[in-house]
C-alpha cells in the first residue's frame, strides 16, 4: 500500500465525516511513522480550525462604533443635499431652455398669424365696399389662417349665392381677425346672411355688381 | 420577530435614523465577527463594519423585504472584508511563544474557553498569513467562517474545482505550519 494513497484517504477522512478508513488502512497508519505523523497533524489542524470557527471575537465598546456609524451617515447628508441641489439647478436650466423654445415656437406662429392678418387686411381694404371678384377672393383666402381655409371655402361656396357682398366681406374680415373655428365662421356668416334678405343675381359667380 | 425587522427596515427606507440606529445596535456584533475572521485585525474589522453599514444605509431601498436581512448584510460585510483584504498586504507579526500558549489553551479547553481578540488574531494570522490570496480566502471562508463550498464559489466567483484545489493546498500549508509550531514547542519542552 502506497503512503500517498493513504494520505489522500486520511485527508478525506479528517475533513469530511462521510469517508471511513478500513482495517488495512488503519493498520498502515499504525505501522508507518510518517503516515501516523501526517494523520496526527491533519487531525490537529482540523481541530484547531474547528475550534477557531466556534470562537466569537468580542466587539469592545459597541456604542462607540454605533455612534461612529451614525456620524458617518450624518456627514453623508450634506453631500446628498448638494447633489439634490445641483440636480435642481440642472432641472431649472432645462425648464428655462424649454420655456425659451416654447416662446420661440409660439412666438413665430403668432408672428405668422399676425403677418397673415395684416396682409388679409390689406387685401380686404383693396376690395370695394360692396364688391369682390374671384381673384380678390383668392388673395383673401391666401392669407386666411391655414387651419380654416378649406372649411371656410366650402362654407362660403354654399352660402355665397344668398349673400350680399357687404355681408360676405364683413364675415371674412371678422373671421380672419378672430381666427375663429369653422363653426364660428359659419355661425357668423349665417348671422350676416340673415340680415341680407335680398337674393344674389348670380349664384355661381363671385363677382357681383353693386345693387342700386 | 421577522415582522418587527420588516417594520424597522420600512422605517429605515423612509429615512428614519432612530430605526437605523436600532438596526446597527442589533447587528453590529455579528458583522464585526464576520469581518474579524477574514481580516484578523480588530481595527480593520471595525472599519469594515462601518463601511458596510454606510452601504446598507445607502442601498436599503434595494433590499427586498422577502429576503432575510442578516443574509443580505452578511454578503455586504463579507464582500467589504474581502475587498479590504485584497487592498493591502499586511504582515502581522506573531509572537510564537504567545501563539503556542494560545493554541494549547484553545486545544485543552475546547470551544467554551473565551479567547481575547488578540489571541484569536494571533492564531488565525499565523495559520493563514503567507498563504496566497485565493487560498487564504477559501480557507477562511470555508474553515473559519464555516461556509459551505457552494457559498464560497458564489462569493469568490470561483469554479468548484478551483475552490476544492485551493482549499486542499491551504489546508496542507496550515497543517505544516501547525506541525512545525508543535515540533518547536516539543523541542522547547
Amino acid at each position: 500500500m502506497k503512503c500517498d494513497d493513504i494520505r489522500g484517504k486520511i485527508y478525506t477522512w479528517v475533513y469530511s465525516d462521510v469517508h471511513k478508513l478500513d482495517d488495512e488502512q488503519i493498520q498502515h497508519i499504525t505501522d508507518c511513522p510518517n503516515c501516523k505523523a501526517y494523520y496526527q497533524d491533519c487531525h490537529r489542524a482540523n481541530r484547531i480550525t474547528t475550534l477557531l470557527s466556534q470562537k466569537k471575537p468580542t466587539l469592545e465598546n459597541p456604542q462607540k462604533l454605533s455612534s461612529d456609524i451614525l456620524d458617518s451617515i450624518d456627514e453623508l447628508e450634506p453631500k446628498e443635499i448638494r447633489v439634490r441641489f445641483r440636480l435642481f439647478n440642472v432641472s431649472k436650466r432645462i425648464l428655462a431652455a424649454a420655456s425659451v423654445c416654447l416662446i420661440i415656437v409660439f412666438g413665430y406662429e403668432q408672428y405668422i398669424i399676425t403677418d397673415k392678418m395684416i396682409k388679409l387686411e390689406e387685401q380686404m381694404s383693396a376690395v370695394k365696399a360692396t364688391t369682390v371678384n374671384s381673384s380678390q377672393l383668392k388673395e383673401i383666402l391666401r392669407y386666411y389662417p391655414s387651419h380654416g381655409i378649406e372649411s371656410l371655402k366650402s362654407t362660403l361656396a354654399s352660402s355665397l349665392k344668398d349673400s350680399q357682398d357687404k355681408s360676405f366681406k364683413s364675415a371674412v374680415l371678422l373671421a380672419g381677425y378672430s381666427v375663429l373655428s369653422h363653426d364660428d365662421v359659419k355661425k357668423l356668416l349665417h348671422e350676416y346672411l340673415a340680415q341680407a334678405k335680398s337674393p344674389s343675381e348670380d349664384s355661381s359667380v363671385v363677382n357681383k355688381k353693386e345693387k342700386e | 420577530m421577522q415582522q418587527d425587522i420588516v417594520n424597522i427596515i420600512e422605517e429605515v427606507k423612509a429615512g428614519n435614523k432612530t430605526a437605523f440606529k436600532y438596526l446597527v445596535d442589533e447587528h453590529q456584533k455579528y458583522a464585526f465577527r464576520v469581518a474579524f475572521r477574514v481580516l484578523c485585525n480588530e481595527d480593520d474589522a471595525k472599519d469594515v463594519v462601518q463601511e458596510s453599514f454606510i452601504k446598507i444605509w445607502k442601498n436599503i431601498n434595494n433590499f427586498n423585504l422577502k429576503l432575510k436581512f442578516t443574509t443580505w448584510m452578511y454578503k455586504i460585510v463579507i464582500n467589504s472584508a474581502i475587498d479590504k483584504l485584497r487592498s493591502f498586504r499586511r504582515i502581522n507579526t506573531v509572537n510564537i511563544d504567545m501563539l503556542s500558549e494560545n493554541l494549547c489553551h484553545l486545544e485543552r479547553h475546547g470551544p467554551d474557553v473565551q479567547l481575547e481578540n488578540r489571541e484569536l488574531e494571533n492564531i488565525i494570522s499565523h495559520i493563514a498569513e503567507g498563504l496566497p490570496e485565493k487560498q487564504k480566502l477559501v480557507f477562511i471562508l470555508r474553515d473559519i467562517q464555516g461556509l459551505d463550498s457552494v457559498e464560497v464559489e458564489h462569493l469568490l466567483e470561483m469554479p468548484a474545482t478551483s475552490v476544492k484545489s485551493n482549499l486542499y493546498t491551504a489546508r496542507q500549508s496550515v497543517r505544516k505550519r501547525l506541525s512545525k509550531l508543535m515540533a518547536c514547542e516539543r523541542r522547547v519542552v
